[in-house]
């Protein structure tokens, strides 16, 4: 692709994002001004937006966990009986598998079900796991985002100059799509950490919580379901 | 020591203690290495640029073949699980051994060594297996400390008995080390293992194991009858009609899991393609069991699983179907026309099947809780692979090195210390992340020490010994009390008549079977590489 094009491209998404960033303070920013009513509707709004969009993505990309076990089984069928096999067909699993993995991560998060150490985490109280959330957002969770987010920029805009596909002539062309994920990956879970962090935040200051999507146990709650299981 | 030295030093112990406050693990290590990085580039001892290596080193491992048979396997056993197989099977199993003293016990240890294996999540398979049978087992008499220590034992057993997906993770950075072994630490070999290999040393101790579970429960009903009592059958059912029903219930699970592990074991298919039939099985037996009144339904799948098997009968006799062949001969155009029908019928059976589970939500419900399972797990190694790759940065690798080339006692020494480490990781970590985070550090310099004397012909750990025996001091450090893993979750779940004491005593005789067998393994090593070197 053209090298001038894709580096206007890469500039305005980091201007993009540059023009973002503020908005993870806003965890902060509610505790700091617990009685700004504008504030907390906005957070409100926002966290409902972020995990009905995260939801909806797992809600789709799981599926292609059984087109995964189909299509792995059919291609088994496939070189085992008939000899015949397709290096397109191979290659799809592992693409489905990878995009499960990329774009399913943050509705696991937003589900709790990425495991927890919980031999203390378990007696805490509401509040203090609350607490944990938050600041484990701001510890853990941004830096870990960031750094494959700026990282990854070279990675990426790499693979698009060259459209970088299969190495096989008869494999995929997409390859540059897949480690696009990467970033994409990490975007989503630092808008479902701090969609996590914004509830925690409500949550002490004693504000009412925004509804979790369905099939989805609640945060914070008094009876909280053991995560990781 | 340099600074950088004790930052790698201060970094794991940092990890450990963050980890402890109950924040996401792979975050925990991912943020946690890069707060040490950010310390490191100040104090100018860390290379900023080393961080640049992140996405290339995250996408090989989402991409990489072999461990697509993670969630193939999550998918089959989450699949045999939400259609209440697993239930069934353990149902069956005591009606059938429940009339002998301790037969209950018995059932509930083969249900775990079975099916609780597959999500290869310590919590997650003593929950199931403590909800599923320890209230049965009270019910019957059993006494809470037998019943509580039947339960945690095979509950962690599962883990080490194949196909379970921690072996896959293990395996895979096995092979990853001996590699590493053979290229940094100059380890004078060409050899390479696979998951396979690992799968097939596990199964000979896991059986073992699984044995000695069930002799010890029989033991105890024999001297201690009021421990494990028998419990009457019912007579007013027909021993053929009750012969029938435990067939229908046991039959199909088991077949489809010594069928899996029978053709990955065989060669017949790799890890990844045995764990998708395997998934594909799960789909028809859960379609089957759930379209109770729906004849059409389990006609139609019941067409597709005898198409599948008259496939591979036709596979098996050697008849060369192949598609682009040159020389048709009248039996082999017969044979190629039938398997081409057969497959017809089977796409037709498992769409069937696929189109009846999504009717009643199960097919949803399943790709969601594996699809959760996967990304857990994958994104573990995201944080684990940040962490080793900071911990690398600040020259820890040499560090773990050095420590393990000077322990008292030699290459056995520094065994005794990787295992006696791991065993008290086991205590708050769980499976995935010591695999993730430990076996890369220390593998390969353990894999390269030379066991020999000097002037005698080098001989070197062998990796499959290895890993069984870190798969077993594992799944030891899981059931010791006061902090194994296994209790904790057990704990959760079992009613308050079962009180922590019993627990803790009934696990008392599983982790004395436990000790016994790391040490026949480690001092017998044929015991786990003599099956993979049969099937070589």
């Amino acid at each position: 692709m053209n090298a001038d094009l894709l580096d206007l491209i890469g500039r305005s998404l980091q201007a993009i994002g540059w023009v973002f960033l503020p908005l993870l303070l806003l965890p902060v920013l509610s505790l700091l001004l617990p009685n700004s009513k504008r504030l907390t509707e906005f957070q409100t709004s926002l966290i409902g937006m972020i995990d009905s969009f995260n939801m909806a993505v797992g809600e789709l990309v799981k599926y292609l966990l059984v087109a995964l076990v189909v299509g792995v089984a059919f291609s088994v069928m496939a070189v085992k009986i008939f000899g015949q096999s397709w290096t397109k067909f191979d290659e799809a699993a592992i693409y489905f598998h990878a995009t499960v993995i990329l774009l399913g991560s943050s509705a696991t998060l937003l589900a709790g079900e990425h495991v927890r150490v919980d031999i203390f985490y378990a007696k805490l109280t509401a509040k203090s796991k609350a607490l944990v959330d938050l600041i484990g957002f701001y510890a853990l969770l941004i830096p870990f985002c960031l750094v494959i987010i700026w990282n990854a920029q070279n990675f990426i805009g790499l693979a698009w100059t060259s459209l970088e596909g299969s190495t096989e002539a008869s494999g995929i062309r997409g390859l540059f799509i897949l480690k696009t994920f990467v970033s994409v990956f990490a975007l989503m879970m630092l808008a479902q950490g701090l969609a996590i962090a914004s509830r925690a935040a409500l949550f002490l200051t004693g504000k009412p919580l925004p509804e979790r999507p369905k099939h989805i146990d609640p945060l914070f709650a008094p009876h909280e379901r053991e995560s990781g299981l | 020591m340099s600074l950088p030295d004790y930052l790698a030093i201060l970094m794991f112990a940092a990890a450990c203690g963050a980890l402890m406050l109950g924040y996401g693990v792979a975050f925990t290590l991912g943020g946690i290495s890069l707060i040490f990085a950010a310390i490191g580039v100040a104090t100018g001892t860390f290379e900023p640029s080393f961080l640049l290596a992140i996405p290339g080193r995250i996408f090989p491992l989402i991409t990489k073949e072999i461990l697509m048979a993670v969630p193939l396997f999550v998918f089959m056993g989450v699949m045999l699980e939400k259609s209440k197989l697993a239930e069934d099977l353990l149902e069956a199993m005591a009606d059938l051994f429940g009339s002998a003293r301790g037969g209950l016990g018995v059932s509930v240890v083969l249900v775990g060594a079975l099916l609780a294996a597959s999500t290869g999540i310590v919590g997650a398979t003593v929950v199931t297996m403590g909800l599923l049978s320890l209230p049965t087992m009270l019910k019957r008499g059993y006494a809470p400390s037998l019943a509580s220590g039947a339960i945690a034992a095979s509950g962690t057993l599962g883990q080490i008995i194949p196909p379970s997906i921690v072996l896959v993770i293990l395996g895979d950075q096995l092979s990853n080390a001996y590699q590493e072994a053979q290229r940094a630490h100059g380890l004078q070999t060409d050899g390479v293992i696979s998951v396979g290999d690992l799968f097939a040393g596990a199964l000979l101790p896991g059986l073992i194991l699984v044995g000695l579970y069930a002799l010890y429960i029989t033991f105890v009903a024999v001297i201690k009858p009021e421990m494990a009592p028998a419990s009457a059958r019912d007579k007013s059912v027909h021993i053929s009609v009750f012969l029938k029903r435990v067939l229908k219930a046991m039959l199909p699970p088991i077949l489809l899991i010594v069928a899996v592990l029978g053709s990955i074991l065989y060669g017949y298919a790799t890890p990844t393609r045995g764990a998708a039939l395997g998934a594909l099985g799960a789909i028809l037996l859960a379609g089957y069991k759930l379209a109770e009144d729906r004849a059409g339904v389990r006609k139609l799948i019941l067409l597709a699983t005898f198409s599948i098997i008259a496939i591979i009968a036709i596979d098996l006799t050697g008849v060369d179907i192949r598609f682009e062949q040159e020389t048709w001969q009248t039996i082999e155009r017969i044979a190629f026309s039938a398997a081409l029908l057969l497959s017809g019928l089977a796409i037709l059976g498992v769409l069937g099947a696929l189109a009846y589970l999504g009717k009643l939500g199960q097919l949803a419900a399943v790709s969601r809780q594996t699809m959760y399972i996967t990304s857990m797990v994958f994104v573990i190694l995201i944080g684990a692979t940040m962490f080793s790759l900071v911990f690398r940065g600040f020259g820890g690798e040499d560090l773990v090195g050095a420590l393990l080339a000077g322990a008292p006692g030699g290459p056995t020494g520094a065994l005794v210390l990787v295992m006696v480490v791991m065993f008290f990781l086991g205590f708050f970590l769980d499976f995935i992340e010591i695999t993730f985070v430990i076996v890369p550090l220390v593998a390969p310099p353990l894999l390269a020490m030379n066991l020999a004397g000097a002037g005698m012909p080098p001989v070197f750990m062998d990796p499959i010994w290895l890993g069984i025996l870190m798969a077993l001091n594992l799944q030891t450090s899981f059931l010791t009390p006061p902090f194994g893993f296994a209790l904790f979750y057990l704990r959760g779940v079992a009613p308050p008549e079962v009180t922590t004491t019993a627990l803790y005593k009934g696990v008392l005789p599983f982790i004395g079977i436990q000790i016994f067998v790391i040490l026949l393994v480690a001092l017998f090593p044929a015991i786990a590489t003599s099956l993979p070197a049969l099937m070589g």
